[in-house]
């Protein structure tokens, strides 16, 4: 496998906490790229630090490790970080009484937003974060 | 007694930004969690929402009031009619009338918005050694929501490009009085790439 499959910067596993949102970077200086490192038994979810609704900073986000769910800092979406999937939007139920209000607004177009969960390796006490398609 | 004050702003982003975040209501109670502890729609009438919302004044006293907020498309925000919530808890509110003002306008010589913040308290003359206390409250939370959708719309700027409205302008997305904002605003929209986060996600 070429080292380009690859980010340019593993991960150490020391100093990874089981308990909270681990920020770090993985790509060099031309294409910094932050990830977010989250601790699941004897695994490691891996996403972007960059939510795919309008792209808050996933890291300031509320970790549940029972429900393995992400909740977005800028408008709380959930997502499961297991799959990516959005599991619930929040404000359906504030919202819920206006959304037939507006024409400009089509509920059925929203998108599937989607955490894509970054495939790694892990070698020599070092997660190595692979790039290109997710597990 | 009416105390007034105001707090003139310069944002370093364009009016169609800034208007959009305040129009896409879903973070209210997410990224201003700090001071909003709840929030839940109690009427509807065309550009009037009755709102009931729960806050957290100085960071430790929760009280939650109602209130309603109009918008004057494109940019201008009232919100007035503040009551305790339930009604006959003693509160604020009883004695202190409250109205809110903000406008974003266009900055006359820089490709930024001017954010215009007025509050007029009426109150009762026993109260009115404290006006400066309450202005200062009112001024610190006013401040501290702001800086957190000026966080908010400068790192979108960072990745969407400055003024990329696209995201509020999408058809699946919730924002206040969508159709106001897309009469005014659609024009703006952007070819930029990447036009969105799910893009950049990809
Ligand atoms: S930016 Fe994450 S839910 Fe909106
Ligand atoms: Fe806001």
């Amino acid at each position: 496998m070429s080292s380009s499959n690859f980010y340019p910067k593993p991960i150490p596993l020391d100093g990874l906490s089981p308990t909270a949102l681990n920020v770090r970077a993985i790509g060099d200086s031309e294409n910094p790229v932050d990830v977010v490192v989250v601790v699941d038994g004897g695994e490691y979810r891996i996403v972007r630090d960059l939510c795919p609704h309008m792209g808050a900073p996933l890291s300031q986000g509320k970790l549940c490790t029972e429900e393995r769910k992400l909740s977005c800092p800028w408008h709380g979406y959930e997502f499961n970080l297991a799959s990516g999937e959005l599991m619930h939007n929040p404000n359906d139920e504030i919202y819920g009484c206006m959304k037939t209000l507006y024409k400009s607004f089509n509920p059925a177009k929203t998108p599937k937003y989607r955490l894509r969960v970054l495939p790694y390796e892990v070698r020599g006490g070092e997660i190595h974060v692979r790039r290109g398609v997710s597990s | 007694m009416k105390h007034r004050f105001r707090v003139v702003e310069e944002q370093d982003c364009t009016v169609a930004v800034a208007i959009g975040a305040y129009l896409d209501c879903e973070h209210y109670v997410h990224l201003h969690r700090s001071i909003m502890t709840k929030l839940s729609i109690d009427k509807v009438e065309g550009r009037k929402v009755t709102w009931r919302q729960g806050l957290r004044w100085l960071g430790f006293l929760k009280i939650t009031q109602t209130f309603v907020m109009e918008y004057f498309p494109p940019g201008h925000f009232k919100s007035y009619d503040m009551k305790a919530y339930p009604r006959w808890l003693p509160q604020f509110h009883h004695f202190v009338k409250t109205v809110m003002d903000v406008r974003y306008t266009k900055h006359p010589q820089r490709d930024a918005t001017v954010m215009t913040f007025d509050c007029e308290m009426d109150m009762p003359f026993f109260l009115w050694p404290f006006r400066n206390v309450f202005q200062g409250i009112v001024e610190k939370m006013h401040h501290l929501k702001d800086q957190e959708d000026l966080d908010m719309i400068h790192r979108r700027d960072k990745f969407f490009g400055r003024g990329n409205i696209n995201s509020y302008l999408a058809e699946g997305q919730f924002l206040l009085f969508k159709d106001d904002y897309v009469a005014h605003f659609a024009h703006e929209a952007q070819r930029a790439q990447p036009a969105t986060a799910a893009e950049l996600n990809a």
